[in-house]
């Protein structure tokens, strides 16, 4: 560019020269406009658009050159500030052949001067500060801070930082590892404790509801006991019981035979009862002749004494004994009519008799009926004793055994009571060392929190 | 009257006063008839009477006794009672000879003691007994009938021929 070869100060002189002649063409044409009297605002607003538009175009272009003006001085301070940070390499290489251009000159040579005077000492320097950097790095290592990350360099501590950060990473790794371990173990050991002091709990439960069987057996056993005793009691009675029916179905046997003997006994009643009727019969047979004979007798006498009447007083004494003889007969009439009375009532008292022994004969048949069921009953109720009998002797027998397998069961389940105490113990001491093992859990995660690891996500930091 | 009845009266006519007088007594549905102690001739037991053609109710019929034939009436038609079997019952033969003739009797006839009736009544006789009566007595405190037997076995006998 033609204009960069002059100097600054031209340059400034010329910019403030074009600002005020640009200052002076704008107050012109102000005061023009003032003295023109506008008609309106709006006849004015293109002109000012264009003065304004003007004046901005100056100031823009006054900036733009102002700036690429001062741009070799900023390249001139950012070198200095580079070989102040040590960059002895740095150089201005300013070429806009003003006086940045012999600054920056000048600044390149006393760059280069102290470069050559720095050169010997920059290495020792970067030596020392690796040595500083990995010592402080060490430090923190040794403060637990195992987050830290040992700057390698291209120096003689690089292998020794690399295989420190190697060390570093690998403890780190193994101390995550613990930690999450040790946590683990704790959470483990917490669980533990609480299934244990569950165990703990559910084995006292578990010995009381033992003990309860075991007091419950025993009353088992005292019923089993009683049962026994009172089946063997049930044995007993029912013997009796069998040997009374026995006796009782004897008897009965023998009642039948009884009121076999009374109904022959009652037939040969009823047939001499009967032969009586017919004595009776005879007799009335007897009787009635008699009754008829006397009859005609008092018809006899009664015709002679009528006959003896009509013969007048000739006739007299055989009218008294006609008379007599009537009498006589007349009271053989009325004693045989007594005597047929006296047989009828017998027939009736004997016809009831016969019924009254039919009857008997009736109810004695229907009582030897029912003795005969009575005996057969008797019979089935014997055989049902004597299985009942059976029956109790067996529900004694198996009452017995079930008082030894209760015993059993209690001696066992007493066995089972000690063993569950003993498990609980244990299960107490097992408590103990899960608290113990948690406590040491605990801290040891305590210990091992003491380090700083590094994140996982991230790398390790570095001190350098 | 029973036949016991009967010899208490017999009993009491012997030893009874001078005024009453004996005469034989029977029954005919129910009403009681006297007839002299000399009138009376025989009771027939069972009698075997022979029937006869258009006889009228009070007819029996015809009994042969002891070589005689004599007619039998049935008085109890005329009280209109309840006629007894004739085996059952009682024939009394009144007097002898042609002038017998028989009557079905309730009870066998006994020997009264019989008083003269103060006050003597046959009405209610059915005829012709009421007018072959001819008085009343009094026996063992009941009324008697005193018949003629002759005017009654006439008036049967004009019955029949009517």
């Amino acid at each position: 560019m033609k204009s960069a070869r002059w100097s600054v100060r031209a340059r400034l002189v010329a910019l403030a020269l074009t600002l005020h002649v640009a200052g002076l063409l704008l107050g012109a044409a102000l005061m023009y406009r003032k003295g023109s009297a506008p008609a309106g605002l709006a006849d004015a607003l293109p002109e000012i658009a264009v003065i304004a538009l003007g004046a901005i175009s100056v100031c823009l272009v006054a900036v733009m050159a102002i700036r690429r003006w001062l741009a070799p001085l900023d390249r001139l301070r950012v070198t200095l500030q580079r070989v102040n940070e040590g960059d002895i390499d740095v150089r201005a290489a300013v070429h806009t052949g003003d006086e940045f251009e012999a600054l920056g000159s000048g600044i390149d040579n006393v760059v280069a001067q102290r470069c050559g005077t720095l050169q010997s000492e920059g290495e020792s320097d970067r030596l020392h500060q690796s040595v500083g950097a990995m010592m402080q790095a060490v430090t923190r290592m040794a403060g637990r801070d195992l987050s830290v990350h040992a700057p390698v360099r291209n120096d003689a501590t690089g292998p020794i930082a690399e295989a420190l950060n190697t060390i570093v990473g690998d403890a780190a790794a193994v101390l995550r590892n613990v930690t999450e371990v040790a946590t683990n173990v704790a959470e483990t050991t917490n669980l533990i404790k609480s299934q244990s002091d569950h165990i703990v709990m559910l084995a006292r439960a578990e010995r009381e509801n033992l003990e309860e069987c075991v007091n419950d057996l025993e009353v088992a056993a005292d019923s089993h006991s009683h049962i026994a005793r009172m089946a063997t009691a049930c044995a007993e009675a029912g013997e009796k019981a069998l040997m009374a029916t026995r006796i009782a179905r004897v008897s009965v046997q023998n009642n039948a035979s009884g009121f076999q003997s009374i109904r022959a006994t009652l037939a040969d009643t009823e047939r001499r009862v009967r032969l009586l009727l017919d004595r009776c019969q005879e007799i009335s047979g007897a009787v009635n002749l008699i009754s008829h004979l006397t009859e005609r007798t008092h018809i006899l006498a009664l015709n002679a004494s009528m006959h003896a009447s009509a013969v007048g007083d000739a006739g007299r004494s055989f009218s008294a004994v006609a008379d007599e003889v009537q009498r006589l007969a007349e009271n053989t009439r009325e004693m045989a009519a007594q005597i047929s009375g006296i047989v009828q009532a017998v027939q009736a008292d004997t016809a009831d008799t016969v019924h009254s022994l039919q009857m008997l004969s009736a109810h004695v048949q229907s009582g030897t009926e029912l003795v005969d069921r009575s005996g057969r009953d008797m019979q089935v109720t014997e055989e049902a004793a004597g299985n009942l009998v059976d029956l109790i002797r067996k529900i004694a027998a198996a009452a017995a055994t079930q008082r030894q397998i209760s015993a059993t069961i209690r001696q066992r389940t007493t066995a089972i009571i000690e063993n569950v105490s003993r498990t609980g113990a244990y299960l107490l001491g097992q408590a103990e060392h899960t608290d113990d093992l948690a406590e040491q859990a605990m801290a040891l995660v305590e210990s091992v929190s003491a380090y700083r690891l590094p994140e996982e996500d991230d790398g390790p930091s570095s001190t350098a | 009257m029973s036949t016991a009845d009967a010899g208490l009266l017999l009993a009491a006519e012997v030893q009874g006063p001078a005024r009453r007088e004996r005469r034989f007594g029977f029954r005919i549905g129910g009403a009681g008839f006297l007839v002299p102690a000399g009138v009376a001739s025989e009771i027939v037991q069972n009698p075997v009477i022979h029937r006869m053609p258009w006889r009228t109710p009070h007819m029996r019929g015809l009994l042969s006794h002891r070589g005689n034939v004599v007619p039998v009436f049935d008085l109890s038609a005329l009280f209109h009672t309840v006629v007894q079997s004739e085996s059952s019952a009682y024939l009394l033969i009144l007097d002898s000879g042609e002038r017998a003739g028989g009557v079905i009797v309730d009870t066998l006839p006994a020997m009264l003691a019989c008083e003269a009736d103060e006050h003597p009544d046959s009405s209610g006789l059915p005829s012709p007994l009421s007018d072959t009566v001819q008085g009343t007595r009094v026996a063992a405190g009941e009324r008697w009938f005193e018949l003629d037997h002759m005017a009654l076995f006439s008036a049967l006998a004009r019955m029949h021929a009517a």
